[in-house]
C-alpha cells in the first residue's frame, strides 16, 4: 500500500531529523548540567524531565495553542513562510524535539558525569584548549552516551502518537505518521493493515535495538 | 627574569590556608617537600592554574599568567608538563596513543630527546600498544612522565612521579631525568618525600609546613645528613645483623648498600631495631634520629 | 558554399517545426493549471469522496487528498491552522461558524448532500424500535459521539424524543466518528447503532457488509442531516479545489452521491 510506504518514509524522516537535531541542542545542556554547581541546576532538569511524565495530550495542547497561526510563535511562522506550523511536518518536528529531548539529555548527562575532572586537568596541561578537550578527550569517551540517546530519541520519537493527534492530523505526506496510521486503520476496521504496520514497526524496532546493543555496542566499551 | 617564578597569594583549604609570597629562580631545578597534606600538590596545582580560588598572582618568565582571580594565561597555554601523582592517562587508550596526544600539541622545538630515546630510557618499549587501563602502577607513572616530557615544555612539574616504582626502575629513571635535565636547561620543579631523589636531581628545595613556606635554601644545606625534615621518608638501607645482645637488647648491623646518596654512618653507631632479629639475617634498616638533639 | 545553403535549407525548416510544437504545447497547458487541493471530509462521507476523487483525477491533472474524520474535530483542527482547502462537513453549523470566524470564503457554503441516520439491530426480534432499545444495556448500543459528530447528535435527539431515559443514555457507548459505529455493529461488538445511511449502502455494494432489510429503521423524518460544504480560506486560489467546488454541481457527480444513498434538498426519499 502505497499510503503505508508513505507513512513509514514520513516516520523515518520525522525520527532522524529530529535525532541530528537534538545531539547539538542536548550536548550543551547535558555538558552544563553535568559539570555546573548552580542552584539552578535542579530547576533545569526538573524542566527537561517533563515530557517523562506529562501526559503527551498536555504537551500536544500547549503546543496546539503556541504553535496557532493566531498566536505569537506560529503568527510569525506564517507571516514568514505562508503555512501554518501546526498540522506540519515542520511542526512536528519541534513537537518531537521537545517531547524527546529527555530522551537524549538524560543518557549525555550520565555520561558527562563519568568523565574524570582529573583526566581533562591533565589534557589542558597538555596544551588542549576547552575546545580540543572536549572533541578530543570527551567526545571520544562519551562514544556510549551518544549511541544509548540516539537509539533511545530515534524509538521514542516513532512511538509518538499522543502529540501527533493533538496538534498533527492526519495529513497524508505531512503528518500521517506510522502510529497515526495504524491508528486510522483501527477506525476504519482496516484490521490487515494495522497488523501489517503495527507487527512491522515491533518487528523493526527489536531488530534495531537488538543489532544496535550486539555490535555497536560492543565496540564502544572501553578497552580492557 | 628568565625562568622566574612568582607567587604572591594565598588559598583556604579544609585543613589549612596556603600563604605564598616566592619569588624562584627556576635556572638550577627546585624541589618540593613536606609532609602529606602540607600543600605541596596545591602549590603545583596553583603554578598550572588548576585551582580557581586562588587569589594572588602567578608570574613566570615576566609573563603574569594569574592576577587576581583572573587567568591572563588559561592553563593549556602556558606551555606546561604535568606528571601527576596519579598518572592521569586517556583512559580507554593506548599508551602510544597517550603519548601521541602530548606530541601532537607539542611546540615545535628541537630536543635531543627524541620519541624513541625517551620511550626506551623509560622502559616503555614493549608497552605502546597496550591499553593503559591494564597497566601497573609504576608503569602508568612513567608513561605520565614520558607524556609530560613530549609536550616540550617551558616548565616542567613532577608531582612525585615516580612514588610507585619499584627502586630498579625509580633509580634508572633519575639518572636519566639528571641527565637530560642538567644538559637541556628545562627549568623543573620536583615533589618529593623521598629525600635521595631530591638530592640527586635538584639544587635547591622548598619545604612547606601545614601551608606554610618553612624553609627555602640549597639541597645540600637543607638536606643534610641528619637533618630531620618533617615528612621525609626515612631512607632505607639493607643490612645484615652482625650480631645481638638480648640484655640491652640492641644489635650490631653492618650496612651492606650504602650508597653516595646517603648519609655517614660511623661504624658501631648504634640503632634501635623495632623487631625481633638473629644474626645472619639481612633486613632493611631505616635511619631516623629519634629527636633534634640527635644530629651528628 | 553550396553544401551551406543546402544545409541551412534542412535546418531552418526543422526549427521552425520544433519552435511551432512548442508553441502550441504551452498554448495548450497554459489553459489548464494543474494544482493539489486537500478536502477534508466528514466520516460518513468518506468513501464517496474517494471515488469522486478518483473519478476528478481521470478527467484532469488535479490531484486530490482525502482526509477524513468527524466533523467537529476536523472544524476544530481548521481553526488551528489545518491546511485544508475545502470543507466538507455532515451538518451546517460548523461550516458556518467557520465563515463567521474568518477562516471560510462567505457565500462558498452549498449543500452537497443529505444524509439520512438509521438504527440498524441485527439480531432484532420483531421490528426494530426506538423504544425497545431501553430493554437493552445502554453499553451494547453505539453511537458517534454528539460532541462532535453530527450524526452523533441526531441520534442522541432521538433517543429523547423516543422517551428513553436519560440515565440509559448516559451509558450509551459513544466512539469518535460514525463509519467506527458501522464496523462494530457489523463485527458485533455492539447489538445496535446508529449508523449513515451511505455507509450501508456502499457496504453492501462493496461485499464487506451484509445487511438485512429488516434489521434497520431509518428516521429520515426528523434526522437527516443537511450536509454543508464551504471553500476555506486557504484553497481560496486554488484551481484544483475551484474546480472540485464546481464539479460537485454536475449531473455525473451528483450520481455518485445518490448511489451511495444521499438526497439532495427538496427530494423526497425513494428508497
Amino acid at each position: 500500500m502505497p499510503d503505508d510506504m508513505q507513512a513509514v518514509w514520513l516516520t523515518v524522516l520525522l525520527a532522524g531529523v529530529t535525532t541530528l537535531l537534538l545531539f547539538p541542542i542536548a550536548s550543551p545542556l547535558a555538558w552544563w548540567l553535568a559539570r555546573s554547581d548552580s542552584k539552578g541546576r535542579s530547576l533545569v532538569e526538573a524542566v527537561v524531565a517533563m515530557p517523562l511524565v506529562l501526559p503527551p495530550t498536555v504537551l500536544g495542547f500547549y503546543l496546539l495553542v503556541m504553535l496557532n497561526p493566531e498566536s505569537f510563535v506560529g503568527g510569525l511562522w506564517f507571516n514568514v513562510t505562508g503555512e501554518s506550523l501546526t498540522f506540519s511536518f515542520s511542526g512536528l518536528v519541534i513537537a518531537s524535539v521537545i517531547y524527546s529531548l529527555p530522551f537524549m539529555v538524560q543518557p549525555l548527562h550520565a555520561t558527562f558525569r563519568a568523565v574524570p575532572v582529573p583526566v581533562l586537568e591533565a589534557a589542558a596541561t597538555l596544551g588542549a584548549s576547552p575546545r580540543d578537550q572536549w572533541l578530543n578527550v570527551v567526545l571520544p569517551l562519551a562514544k556510549r552516551g551518544y549511541l544509548t540517546g540516539g537509539v533511545l530519541t530515534f524509538a521514542h520519537t516513532v512511538g509518538e502518537f499522543g502529540v501527533v493527534l493533538m496538534m498533527g492530523g492526519n495529513i497524508p505526506g505531512e503528518t500521517r505518521v506510522l502510529s497515526i496510521a495504524i491508528y486510522e486503520h483501527v477506525e476504519t476496521l482496516n484490521y490487515q493493515a494495522a497488523h501489517s504496520l503495527a507487527l512491522g514497526l515491533m518487528c523493526f524496532s527489536f531488530l534495531s535495538l537488538w543489532l544496535v546493543y550486539r555490535y555497536a555496542g560492543h565496540r564502544f566499551e572501553v578497552v580492557r | 627574569m628568565r625562568n622566574q617564578l612568582i607567587i604572591r597569594g594565598c588559598l583556604e583549604r579544609a585543613r589549612f590556608t596556603l600563604d605564598l609570597d616566592l619569588s624562584i629562580d627556576l635556572n638550577e631545578p627546585l624541589g618540593i617537600m613536606g609532609a602529606t597534606g602540607a600543600g605541596k600538590t596545591t602549590l603545583l596545582r596553583i603554578i598550572a592554574g588548576l585551582e580557581p580560588d586562588f587569589t594572588g598572582s602567578v608570574a613566570f618568565c615576566g609573563d603574569v599568567w594569574r592576577d587576581g582571580m583572573i587567568d591572563r594565561v588559561p592553563t593549556h597555554q602556558r606551555g606546561l608538563g604535568v606528571a601527576f601523582q596519579d598518572s592521569r592517562l586517556l583512559p580507554g587508550r593506548t599508551v602510544e596513543n597517550n603519548l601521541n596526544f602530548a606530541t601532537q600539541r607539542a611546540p615545535a622545538v628541537d630536543s635531543r630527546l627524541d620519541y624513541m630515546t625517551l620511550v626506551e630510557a623509560l622502559d616503555l618499549q614493549h608497552l605502546l600498544c597496550e591499553p593503559v587501563d591494564s597497566l601497573s602502577g609504576g608503569e602508568r607513572q612513567r608513561v605520565a612522565l614520558a607524556r609530560a616530557l613530549l609536550a616540550r615544555p617551558r616548565l616542567l612539574l613532577l608531582d612525585e612521579p615516580l612514588s610507585a616504582n619499584d627502586g630498579v626502575h625509580r633509580q634508572q629513571v633519575i639518572a636519566h631525568l639528571g641527565d637530560w635535565m642538567s644538559a637541556g636547561g628545562t627549568p623543573f620543579i620536583y615533589v618529593s618525600h623521598a629525600a635521595a631523589e631530591l638530592a640527586q636531581l635538584t639544587r635547591q628545595v622548598l619545604i612547606l609546613d601545614q601551608g606554610a613556606v618553612r624553609a627555602l635554601g640549597k639541597t645540600d644545606t637543607l638536606l643534610d645528613a641528619g637533618n630531620v625534615v618533617p615528612g621525609t621518608e626515612p631512607s632505607s638501607f639493607a643490612a645484615v645483623v652482625v650480631a645481638t645482645d638480648n640484655d640491652s637488647r640492641t644489635a650490631t648491623l653492618e650496612f651492606t648498600d650504602v650508597d653516595d646518596a646517603g648519609i655517614a654512618l660511623n661504624r658501631g653507631e648504634r640503632v634501635v631495631v623495632c623487631r625481633d632479629v638473629s644474626e645472619g639475617s639481612g633486613l632493611d634498616a631505616s635511619l631516623q634520629p629519634e629527636s633534634d638533639e640527635d644530629q651528628r | 558554399m553550396n553544401g551551406r545553403r543546402a544545409q541551412a535549407g534542412v535546418l531552418l525548416p526543422r526549427l521552425a517545426r520544433t519552435l511551432c510544437a512548442g508553441l502550441l504545447w504551452a498554448c495548450l497547458s497554459q489553459g489548464v493549471e494543474s494544482a493539489e487541493a486537500r478536502i477534508a471530509v466528514a466520516a460518513n462521507f468518506r468513501n464517496t469522496a474517494l471515488v469522486i476523487a478518483e473519478a476528478l483525477q481521470r478527467v484532469s491533472p488535479h490531484r486530490y487528498e482525502i482526509i477524513a474524520g468527524s466533523t467537529g474535530k476536523l472544524a476544530s483542527q481548521i481553526l488551528n491552522g489545518a491546511p485544508f482547502d475545502i470543507f466538507m462537513a455532515a451538518d451546517c453549523d460548523r461550516p458556518q461558524q467557520l465563515v463567521d470566524r474568518g477562516a471560510a470564503v462567505a457565500g462558498s457554503q452549498q449543500i452537497y448532500a443529505v444524509g439520512e441516520l438509521g438504527l440498524w439491530w441485527p439480531g432484532v426480534s420483531g421490528t426494530p424500535a426506538l423504544g425497545a432499545l431501553a430493554n437493552l444495556e445502554p453499553r451494547s448500543v453505539c453511537i458517534a459521539n454528539p460532541a462532535f459528530a453530527p450524526y452523533g447528535e441526531a441520534a442522541w435527539h432521538s433517543l429523547a424524543r423516543a422517551d428513553i431515559s436519560a440515565a440509559w443514555r448516559e451509558g450509551i457507548l459513544r466512539v469518535d466518528n460514525i463509519n467506527l459505529v458501522t464496523g462494530l455493529v457489523a463485527q458485533g461488538h455492539v447489538s445496535a447503532g446508529f449508523v449513515a445511511r451511505s455507509a450501508l449502502i456502499s457496504g453492501v455494494r462493496n461485499g464487506s457488509l451484509k445487511v438485512n432489510e429488516s434489521e434497520v429503521l431509518w428516521l429520515a423524518g426528523d434526522a437527516a442531516l443537511d450536509q454543508m460544504m464551504v471553500l476555506l480560506t486557504r484553497g481560496e486560489n486554488n484551481p484544483a479545489a475551484q474546480f472540485w467546488l464546481e464539479q460537485m454541481q454536475t449531473p455525473s457527480v451528483r450520481e455518485l452521491i445518490r448511489r451511495d444513498g444521499y438526497r439532495f434538498p427538496g427530494e423526497e426519499n425513494d428508497a
